[in-house]
């Protein structure tokens, strides 16, 4: 190559350069598909313009179709930052740090029976149909089947969906129990008028957390923090949560996540 | 128009009437069809473009273009647009862009020039693709106007077949019914057509048809009461026919009556006449011999009323004479050949002339005056008004004498005009009576008989005599011949 088509080039390169710094490029905020992709999207979009508009730093929402997608993503390290508590599993473990979690008070594994029902213990459960609402979930699959695997136990398991679905076909007699998270089963109980029995209940796990990736700059990492917890007390996010039902984001460590980490090793993810 | 019959009018207007109505029916049909089309083409694509937007949000949340891809070539092999694509949020790049992949059905049914003449409005829409505040994409959708207009195409085949059909199979019946309605005023214009023709017994018959029936009722009274009057004037043409032959019969005789009379009357008239010469003419011959005889014994005074004797006889001759000339002319066997009147009249003008050559009467004789008719009664007519014009015009110092034709009334009239005593005109009708005379015989010597020959010529003839005149300022005669 001539000199001075080298030095045309390196101008290029320079310029293209200069062009990119001027446009910073934003951070990748990947989030578990809990929802659909819009509904995440409505729920997510907001919440990362307002953190983009107070620390400057632009963010893009980005999610695999399905939570195997989404997960294989974070493995890949295509998320700078991610809502998910899918980097505890053994595979993942390590990589992303936790800088704050989604707001609100630590949730349990519920299993339950109607309120009449001769269902009284774990071990009655045993060969019974009993609802999921996902094999993906953590709380209402990965520790029921824990918990069911220590007490040696063996259901039929059919998946509704949804926690939704699995109370409604309990409430429809199609199945003898249903496995949900204990925030849900308020609600839906008090809505619904159902009156059940609880044949397990978990010990607490935290909400999901904020993860970030190490690449991320710590300045970056703490203004993103800062913004994350401030939130709750950011008069310009309020209308924001009000709309989201959302508390807003708490402190958190990693080490508050080991019983998920426990979890995942036993049932060998 | 005018010579079609009632039959192809009604056919010709009933034809025109349908295609008018039909061609208003199809044209506000086909707008119709073309706006709700239209309307309905554009609704579906906003419909299927806002159904579409959300499957398409969770692909552009998740970047899954290739998903989107199959959505938008999905949708577009069932040709409702013809572009469906996505842009970016700022809609300067096309992200995905539907294909009409192979298999896809993008016959077009209707012609090019359907197409062309029906200019379906068919806008793009755009519907931003985005999900909690963020624009991923702008769905753009162009809609197809293909299947509409091939539903149009096919409807205005549809249609043009019914129209087909009815042309077919409904206009010969239509026809055979009409002729069947028409036949009971068919029968009622041959009906009406006999009878003009003659057959004044000829009825229409009775119908079904009310107003046919009223019609054919009104007519058989018509024709009815024409009957009865051609009866009536057939009786009475028969009675005048009668009458007339009676009458004809009658004058025949009359006028044989009338004629033998005449002519018995003529007979006597003719004979009494010759036979009153003879004692006449012995009497002038003795009174003469008597009056010349040397011995006579006879005085002077005696010898004067010998005078007064002959004189009168003489002049109860020329009565005579004149009265067998009136009886000639009716006698005389009348002919019809060309006559130069003119030449007659030049020599009438020549024989007084030379009986009077110390007259000096001024002639003015109209050259190639001719006619048709008996030329010794033509001549004689002429002699006796030139004579009479000669005789009256003897006291005129400048007389003159015109023998010319005249306009009359509209028509043309030989005229004898003359500058002599005239006459007047309050005794014009008694001019052409025999012996009646308007002047003192003392100065114009005659017996009266002249004019009364000329009227009896001209009746023989068919003609025609009148005259005019004024004392002191002459007289006019005309006359006319067929």
């Amino acid at each position: 190559m001539s000199r001075p088509v080298r030095f045309v080039l390196a101008m290029f390169m320079a310029l293209a350069a200069q062009v990119h710094a001027a446009e910073p490029r934003p951070l990748v905020f990947g989030v578990l598909n809990q929802q659909s992709p819009v509904l995440t999207a409505e729920r997510w979009n907001p919440i990362l313009q307002y953190l983009s508009q107070v620390t400057g730093i632009p963010l893009q929402l980005r999610m695999g179709r399905t939570v195997q997608e989404t997960d294989a993503m974070m493995g890949r390290g295509e998320f700078d930052l991610a809502y998910t508590n899918h980097n505890f599993q053994t595979e993942f473990d390590g990589v992303y740090k936790v800088i704050a979690r989604w707001g609100g008070d630590p949730i349990r594994c519920v299993i339950v029976v109607p309120a009449g029902s001769p269902l009284k213990t774990m071990k009655d459960l045993q060969g019974k149909r009993l609802a999921f609402p996902s094999a993906d979930a953590f709380i209402a699959y990965a520790v029921p089947k824990v918990a069911l695997l220590s007490a040696a136990v063996k259901v039929e398991e059919v998946f509704a969906g949804n926690q939704e679905g699995a109370l409604a076909q309990l409430k429809a007699q199609q199945v003898e129990g249903a496995v949900v998270n204990s925030r849900f089963l308020v609600q839906y109980a008090q809505r619904e008028n159902l009156s059940y029995r609880e044949i397990f209940v978990s010990e607490a796990y935290a909400e999901l957390p904020i993860i970030v990736h190490p690449r991320v700059p710590k300045g970056q990492v703490d203004a993103l923090r800062r913004a994350l917890i401030g939130m709750q007390h950011d008069p310009r996010a309020t209308p924001l949560l009000l709309k989201l039902k959302f508390p807003g984001f708490e402190p958190a460590v990693d080490r508050e996540y080991d019983n998920v980490r426990r979890i995942y090793r036993v049932i060998g993810e | 128009m005018r010579s079609l019959g009632l039959q192809a009018r009604i056919l010709l207007l009933t034809a025109a009437g349908i295609a008018a109505i039909s061609l208003l029916y199809f044209l506000s049909e086909a707008y119709i069809q073309v706006s709700n089309g239209e309307r309905r083409m554009n609704e579906q694509s906003r419909s299927i473009g806002a159904a579409l937007v959300p499957s398409l949000q969770n692909d552009l949340v998740v970047g899954d273009l290739a998903t989107a891809q199959q959505i938008l070539d999905s949708i577009m092999k069932y040709e409702h647009f013809d572009r469906l694509a996505i842009l970016d949020a700022a809609g300067d790049k096309v992200l995905v862009e539907g294909r009409i992949l192979d298999g896809a059905d993008t016959d077009q049914v209707s012609p090019a020039w359907f197409s062309a003449l029906l200019k379906l409005r068919h806008d793009p829409i755009e519907m931003p693709i985005q999900a909690g505040g963020i624009v991923y994409g702008v769905l753009v959708a162009a809609p197809s106007p293909k299947i509409l207009e091939d539903d149009l195409w096919r409807q205005l085949r549809l249609m043009f077949y019914l129209s087909l059909f009815i042309l077919v199979v409904a206009l010969p019946l239509f026809i055979l019914t009409l002729r069947s309605g028409l036949k009971p005023l068919r029968k009622l214009a041959a009906s009406a057509q006999k009878f003009g023709d003659g057959d004044f017994s000829r009825r229409a018959s009775e119908s079904s048809v009310r107003e046919v029936a009223q019609t054919a009722r009104a007519f058989n009274r018509m024709a009815g009461n024409i009957e009865n009057l051609l009866g009536e004037l057939r009786a009475s043409n028969a009675t005048i026919r009668s009458m007339n032959e009676t009458l004809e019969l009658r004058v025949q005789e009359r006028t044989a009556e009338l004629e033998a009379a005449n002519q018995e009357l003529e007979a006597f008239s003719y004979s009494v006449s010759h036979d009153l010469r003879a004692p006449l003419r012995a009497l002038d011959g003795y009174s003469h011999l008597l009056a010349e005889d040397p011995q006579s014994q006879i005085g002077k005074d005696g010898r004067h009323y010998i005078e007064r004797i002959r004189a009168s006889s003489q002049r109860m001759a020329q009565l005579i004479e004149d009265l067998l000339d009136l009886a000639r002319i009716s006698r005389h066997e009348l002919k019809h050949v060309p006559v130069d009147l003119s030449a007659m009249a030049n020599e009438v003008r020549e024989l007084v002339e030379e009986q009077a050559p110390l007259r000096k009467v001024a002639w003015n004789i109209a050259p190639g005056l001719s006619a048709s008719g008996d030329p010794v009664l033509l001549k004689a007519l002429l002699d006796n008004l030139l004579r009479n014009a000669w005789k009256f015009t003897s006291e005129s110092p400048d007389a003159r004498i015109e023998f010319v034709l005249c306009n009359v009334g509209g028509g043309k009239a030989f005229c004898v005009r003359d500058n002599g005593a005239g006459f007047e005109m309050a005794y014009a009708d008694k001019l052409f009576k025999p012996f009646q005379r308007l002047h003192d015989a003392k100065r114009f010597e005659g017996t009266g008989i002249g004019l009364a020959i000329v009227y009896r010529i001209l009746r023989r003839h068919g003609g025609k005599i009148w005259a005019e005149g004024s004392p002191g300022l002459g007289a006019a005669f005309f006359f006319t011949l067929p």
